[in-house]
């Protein structure tokens, strides 16, 4: 039984590097990197974006208008915290208007789309999970943390978008598909 | 009168107890300094890289002879550089973070800059264990005393309170609840008045508690503190334990280091800012009114989770052991450290002589200790 749940784990672990290896570098720079739902993993991307030396700017903020297309690529951290919400004075259906607003300007300007969830089982439940969805239908690519996806919900929002997932064990092994889908 | 023999009743209490525990405390020196400054006498026995002692009255004086009193050990490299505080027993029923503040205190060697070092910041809550009326109950579960086998034998350390001594604070919980002064939130609890982890940044004409926190903030100015940490723990499983919390001024440099810890150790710690609108917690107050980045871990303790036994061993837990949680509170303040100085070369703070995160993990805290 052991060693059956060893290959299981074996071949998890394949597949979801297959799966990283999968996508060839789309996106191009400079990135903007925005938080969809305030929480703290949005620090963590930017650590994660300095160290690939990908060249970016972060607002964690930023509206639909702020986009003129300088900006190639859009890198949404995804996941909501109701105390990094509470500390930037945002509701989560302010939030959520945002999100769309922001999605569609960035849809128009033809900007390539990764979301990155980060945070885990933490990250997830009801009002994490309406950040995500909108997310993910007009992503172009998606890296989440496994611990994030126990339940399959971006496995299968990553089928039904028809885009490449990602699968990471750790924050820290983030950066290499990341760095990766950059041109 | 009542309340100095009220006073005089708990150090009694405390010393018939610790005499009880540990023979060795018989050997230890009288109870009080001639100032009258302590309450217990503190098994700590510093490293040979220890430069001196101070006290927290020093940076407010009306602090002595008080039980809010509390040793400050500090360890000064003769290579200039900046200044890191570590405090432990801001809530001393959390022992992982006191614990985490004297595996420093026994091991360390400053190579640059300085290190200053208070294992229990709150002095009046390690002397009791008081089950309040109103105040939660993993607030002051757990055993007395913990005992760890060390190299010199066996050695006892203090596990107090959330709260600091009612017989200490000199001011009643306020009716109606507590309000930090700055603050627009609704009320806390009362008893949250003698917590001072919602005390900061302190006054001088109020409770004890509020006097402590006075003391911190004048250290931390004083001794233009460049790096603070404050040590804590929470319920294991809530959201959290496993946690750092930096102000947002340098949240930045705590996301970097929680990369190396993940890279370095395998050790996973969740992020958060302060939220600035809740005021009095040191990682806010510290970061805000000093030039210190400021940061606070937390660790998960056994005992205070909700409904965990009163007699939960807080050593020797089989899921998260003291040695883990001192060894994610030490290894996340030299990541943090290491992140800071490679970003001020002129204020890096180099130091060596702690034991290894795999070793403080697998072994314990004991073998660590002198
Ligand atoms: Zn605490």
């Amino acid at each position: 039984m052991k060693r059956f749940i060893l290959a299981c784990a074996f071949i998890a672990a394949l597949s979801a590097s297959v799966f990283a290896q999968q996508s060839t570098a789309f996106a191009e720079k400079p990135a903007l990197v925005t938080s969809i739902g305030q929480s703290a993993d949005f620090e963590m991307i930017k650590v994660l974006l300095n160290r690939a030396k990908v060249p970016y700017t972060a607002d964690s903020l930023v509206k639909a208008e702020k986009l003129d297309g300088s900006a190639k690529t859009l890198i949404l951290v995804v996941g909501a915290s109701s105390k990094g919400l509470g500390a930037a004075g945002i509701s989560a259906e302010a939030e959520l208007v945002r999100t769309h607003a922001l999605l569609k300007k960035a849809k128009e300007l033809k900007l390539s789309i990764i979301v990155m969830h980060v945070g885990g089982a933490a990250r997830r439940g009801a009002m994490s999970d309406s950040f995500i969805k909108p997310c993910m239908e007009v992503a172009d690519y998606a890296i989440v943390v496994a611990s994030g996806d126990e339940d399959g919900l971006f496995t299968d929002l990553a089928a039904k978008a028809k885009i490449n997932l990602a699968k990471v064990d750790r924050i820290s092994a983030a950066g290499t598909p990341l760095a990766a889908s950059f041109k | 009168m009542a309340k100095r023999t009220k006073l005089a009743a708990v150090v009694v209490v405390l010393f018939l107890f610790a005499s009880l525990a540990n023979n060795a405390f018989a050997q230890a020196p009288s109870a009080q300094d001639i100032q009258g400054r302590y309450l217990i006498e503190h098994d700590y026995r510093p490293s040979s890289g220890l430069s001196r002692t101070g006290w927290l009255s020093d940076y407010y004086p009306e602090l002595l002879g008080s039980p809010g009193d509390s040793k400050v050990y500090y360890f000064e490299s003769a290579k200039p550089g900046g200044t890191l505080f570590v405090a432990g027993g801001t809530h001393a029923n959390e022992i992982a973070g006191i614990m985490a503040t004297a595996v420093f205190i026994e091991n360390l060697n400053v190579e640059a800059g300085r290190v200053i070092v208070v294992p229990n910041l709150n002095n009046s809550a390690v002397s009791h264990q008081e089950k309040e009326v109103g105040l939660p109950a993993y607030a002051s579960r757990g055993p007395q005393w913990i005992s760890l086998e060390t190299p010199s034998g066996t050695r006892f350390f203090k596990i107090g309170s959330r709260a600091t001594n009612k017989a200490h604070q000199q001011v009643a919980d306020p009716q109606g609840g507590y309000v930090h002064p700055d603050s627009n939130e609704a009320p806390l609890a009362g008893w949250e008045f003698r917590n001072l982890n919602r005390a900061y940044p302190g006054r001088t004409d109020s409770g004890l508690t509020q006097k402590i926190a006075y003391a911190v903030m004048q250290l931390l100015i004083r001794e233009k503190v460049d790096v603070a940490f404050d040590y804590h723990e929470a319920d294991a499983g809530g959201r959290l334990a496993n946690m750092m919390v930096a102000n947002p001024k340098n949240i930045e440099t705590a996301a970097a280091a929680l990369f190396d810890l993940e890279l370095d150790y395998n050790l996973s710690l969740k992020l958060e800012p302060s939220n600035m609108e809740f005021r009095g917690l040191s990682h806010r107050e510290w970061g805000a009114g000093t030039d210190a980045q400021s940061f606070l871990t937390e660790t998960p303790n056994p005992a205070m989770v909700a409904d965990a036994p009163e007699d939960t061993d807080v050593v020797n837990d089989p899921e998260n052991p003291l040695g883990s949680r001192v060894a994610k509170h030490v290894y996340a303040t030299v990541a943090v450290v290491r992140v800071y100085s490679g970003e001020h070369p002129d204020k890096a703070i180099v130091f060596s002589g702690l034991p290894g995160f795999e070793e403080l993990t697998a072994n314990g805290v004991g073998p660590y200790l002198q």
